[in-house]
C-alpha cells in the first residue's frame, strides 16, 4: 500500500471500507472456556449429586475444589491466548470483562452461600443466564442465545426442587447449555 | 480541490491504518502491517506521523525477548477521523 498519492473522495471511502471489512470477524469464540467450564460444573455438581444420593461421604461438596483446577487452567491457557492475539477487538473487550463480572458475582455467592440458605445452584445458574446469552448475542451465535434462555428458565425450576436434586438439574442444565452450544462454536471456529 | 480534508489522514496508508484501528480496541503492528499489506518500514514511518500528531498511542514492550509494538487510537484519532469522513460526505453530495 502507497503511502503519500493523492486519493479521490472514493478511494478515501474505499480505503475506510475495504480496512472495516478486514477488521471485521476478528473476535475471539473461545469455545474453550465453555468446554472447560461446562465439563468442570457438570462433573462437579453430578459428583456431588451421586454422592449425596448413593453414598455416604462425608463432604461431598469437596467435588467443588475441581473448580480451582479448573481456574488455573483458565488462567495458563489465557495467558497463551493473549501471547498470540495480534488485535483486541471492542467485543473481545466486553465479552472478557462481562464473564469476569460473572466470575467475581459467583465468588461472593459461593463465600456467602449460608447467607442465602445454600441456594447458590438457582442463583448461579439464572445469575449464568446474562455473560450466556450476552455472548450469543456478540457472537451472533444462536446455540448459546438458547443457552442463555434455557439458563432462566433451568434457575427458575431449580429453585422449586430439593437440593439434593438441585445439582442433578444443574448438571444436566450445564450439558446443555454451556457444553453443547461450546462443541458446536468449536466446530464453527 | 481537497483543502478540508486532513492532510494527515489523506494518504492511504495513514487512512488505512486509523480505519483498522477505529474497528479495534487495539492491534499490534503486525497484525497492521498484514491487513495494510505494507512494508514495516513505511508502516512504522507513517505510524510515527499518527503518534506525533496524537492521533494513535503507541505502546512498545516485550513478548519474551521480542519487542512488541502495539497501536490504539486516541480520543483526538477518533475525532479527527469522523471529521474526515464528514468532509468526505460533503465533497460526495
Amino acid at each position: 500500500m502507497s503511502t503519500e498519492n493523492q486519493l479521490s473522495p472514493k478511494q478515501s471511502l474505499d480505503v475506510i471500507t475495504s480496512m472495516i471489512q478486514q477488521a471485521k470477524g476478528n473476535t475471539q469464540k473461545n469455545s474453550f472456556y465453555f468446554l472447560l467450564w461446562g465439563c468442570t460444573i457438570a462433573v462437579a455438581n453430578l459428583g456431588v449429586y451421586i454422592m449425596l444420593k448413593f453414598t455416604q461421604v462425608e463432604n461431598p461438596y469437596n467435588m467443588f475444589l475441581i473448580t480451582l483446577v479448573s481456574a488455573a487452567v483458565s488462567i495458563v491457557y489465557g495467558i497463551r491466548q493473549n501471547k498470540k492475539s495480534t488485535v483486541s477487538t471492542h467485543l473481545d473487550e466486553i465479552y472478557k470483562w462481562v464473564w469476569m463480572s460473572f466470575g467475581a458475582t459467583c465468588f461472593i455467592f459461593w463465600i456467602f452461600g449460608g447467607k442465602v440458605g445454600w441456594q447458590i445452584n438457582p442463583i448461579i445458574t439464572t445469575l449464568c443466564a446474562i455473560p450466556t446469552f450476552i455472548s450469543g448475542v456478540l457472537l451472533k451465535f444462536k446455540p448459546l442465545m438458547f443457552g442463555g434462555i434455557v439458563f432462566w428458565v433451568s434457575g427458575a425450576v431449580i429453585f422449586l426442587v430439593d437440593i439434593e436434586t438441585q445439582f442433578l438439574l444443574t448438571s444436566i442444565a450445564v450439558i446443555v447449555c454451556y457444553i453443547i452450544p461450546g462443541y458446536m462454536l468449536k466446530r464453527s471456529e | 480541490m481537497f483543502k478540508d480534508l486532513d492532510p494527515l489522514l489523506h494518504s492511504q496508508l495513514r487512512l488505512a491504518v486509523v480505519s483498522l484501528l477505529i474497528s479495534v480496541d487495539s492491534a499490534e503492528f503486525t497484525w497492521l502491517r498484514e491487513k495494510t499489506n505494507s512494508t514495516a518500514g513505511n508502516l512504522s514511518v507513517q505510524l510515527d506521523k499518527l503518534s506525533e500528531a496524537g492521533y494513535v498511542s503507541i505502546e512498545k514492550t516485550f513478548r519474551g525477548k521480542r519487542p512488541l509494538t502495539t497501536c490504539k487510537i486516541t480520543r483526538k484519532g477518533v475525532k479527527a477521523f469522523e471529521d474526515y469522513v464528514n468532509s468526505l460526505k460533503d465533497y460526495i453530495k
